[in-house]
């Protein structure tokens, strides 16, 4: 096996879609998954391989097997880094051709069968259409990828639409004298955590009277607590003023209140209340990319989650073409349509 | 007495449980429900008692989702235990003016 894993896959494959072509998003949609098909297949035979060494009990010993072994990782790695690499340039075009991604983005929310609303049951068509040009996004779109997402990462929990608003109502009538109720104890806050898994990060999406959508994030590793909004006014009018009268003070100290809680569940001693000398620091009006328009803060929010749990916090000047933000962010909604689509293999 | 005792538990089983489902704003509605009855029944039942779209409401259990095929038993639910009804939520920004 001489050649190298380039000269392999590019044997397998025509080269990169290209610009021009009309198809090119679906091209390099195809392109993708094939790469994916492909390292899975060598990745199943490379185990199948050490699997078999394992059960040998004289290994041969020419090393002709660790080499085939080898080999086989290096193409496998090869091909993820192929497919790594073409989704960022599949990302970066979609975020230089906001009009044509508008266009793909339409054709791909069009025809929607049957099976859909029977594979993901809490997504109507009509809560899959906000994710469409211009659309204001609906809590199933937002729950569905935290819970998704957050599942999958095994660092973070994430609360859905609903946590915030259920305590800031119990706040309210408790005259925000933290004696909450139903969440006084620990126990009813661990149904909402979905059970005592290992986190160390924490996502509240917040809806504020049903026409905005920002979030807050908890970080018990960096010990941060920050409030997210894309609103550029409401960062510009709340940096300069006092504390008490910034608009997300209360917030906050719900929040503070909540990471004490948290800290309990996880075992460990958060005091933040009563106690100036503590570690932790709070943010409520962090500087995040600011949406230029009046629909796109639903997605913004996503971004933050992306954000969290790539990097514990909200990047402002980040430039990975997967991660970064963009002022029109339609190539964000585009994905992540089509990741609700590819969910129910459609 | 101890034939009565097992014959106890499948009675208990099919007994229905009083489930009151609360709004946002505080407004109760309560409903007398079999263990074994789908709990989308109950949650159609609520939207036309209260004359919403049943799309645009949901319904909560302990803080999560409760889905079309969940019912009393599957969820372990007890007599006179709270439903939480929440309206859609949606968002795109603030009206720049308020």
């Amino acid at each position: 096996m001489s050649e190298m894993p380039e000269a392999i896959i590019a044997q397998e494959f025509d080269s990169l879609p290209n610009q021009g072509d009309p198809q090119v998003y679906h091209s390099f949609q195809l392109y993708v998954k094939q790469l994916c098909r492909i390292a899975d297949f060598f990745r199943i035979i490379e185990k199948n391989i050490r699997l078999c060494l394992t059960r040998h009990e004289t290994p041969p010993s020419d090393g002709t097997v660790l080499m085939i072994v080898l080999n086989l990782q290096r193409v496998w790695k090869y091909t993820l880094e192929l497919k790594v690499n073409t989704e960022c340039k599949l990302f970066q075009t979609l975020d230089l051709h906001p009009a044509e991604t508008a266009e793909i983005l339409r054709s791909i929310m069009m025809p929607l069968s049957k099976t859909f609303e029977v594979k993901l049951h809490h997504i109507s068509p009509a809560s899959f259409k906000t994710l469409g040009v211009g659309q204001w996004l609906d809590d199933e779109i937002i729950n569905y990828f935290v819970e998704k997402w957050c599942s999958k990462s095994q660092s973070t929990l994430g609360f859905n639409t609903w946590f915030m608003e259920m305590l800031l109502c119990a706040c309210q009538n408790s005259k925000w004298g933290f004696n909450l109720g139903g969440f006084e104890d620990c126990t009813e806050m661990v149904l909402f955590c979905g059970g005592l898994v290992k986190w160390d990060r924490v996502f509240i999406p917040i809806n504020e009277f049903n026409t905005h959508w920002y979030s807050a994030s908890i970080n018990f590793v960096t010990k941060r607590i920050e409030i997210y909004d894309s609103l550029a006014v409401v960062y510009f009018a709340n940096r300069r003023r006092p504390v008490e009268s910034r608009k997300n003070t209360n917030l906050m100290l719900v929040l503070m209140w909540l990471s004490e809680v948290l800290g309990r569940i996880r075992g460990e001693e958060v005091q933040l209340m009563n106690d100036s000398a503590t570690e932790w620091q709070c943010d409520p009006h962090v500087e995040v990319p600011f949406q230029p328009n009046c629909f796109d803060c639903g997605v913004h929010v996503l971004w933050h989650l992306q954000h969290v749990l790539q990097f514990g916090t909200v990047q402002n000047d980040c430039v990975s073409p997967r991660w970064k933000f963009s002022s029109d962010m339609i190539g964000k909604r585009l994905r992540l349509a089509q990741e609700i689509l590819d969910d129910c293999s459609l | 007495m101890s034939e009565e005792e097992q014959q106890i538990p499948p009675e208990d089983a099919n007994a229905p449980i009083n489930v009151k489902v609360v709004s946002a704003t505080g407004d109760e509605v309560f409903f007398k429900i079999k263990r074994s009855t789908k709990l989308s029944k109950l949650q159609g039942a609520y939207a036309n008692k209260v004359g919403k779209d049943v799309n645009s409401i949901r319904f909560l259990y302990d803080g999560a989702r409760i889905s079309d095929t969940d019912t009393p038993a599957s969820l372990d639910m007890e007599d006179n235990d709270t439903i939480d009804v929440m309206v859609e939520q949606v968002g795109g920004c603030v009206p720049c003016s308020s």
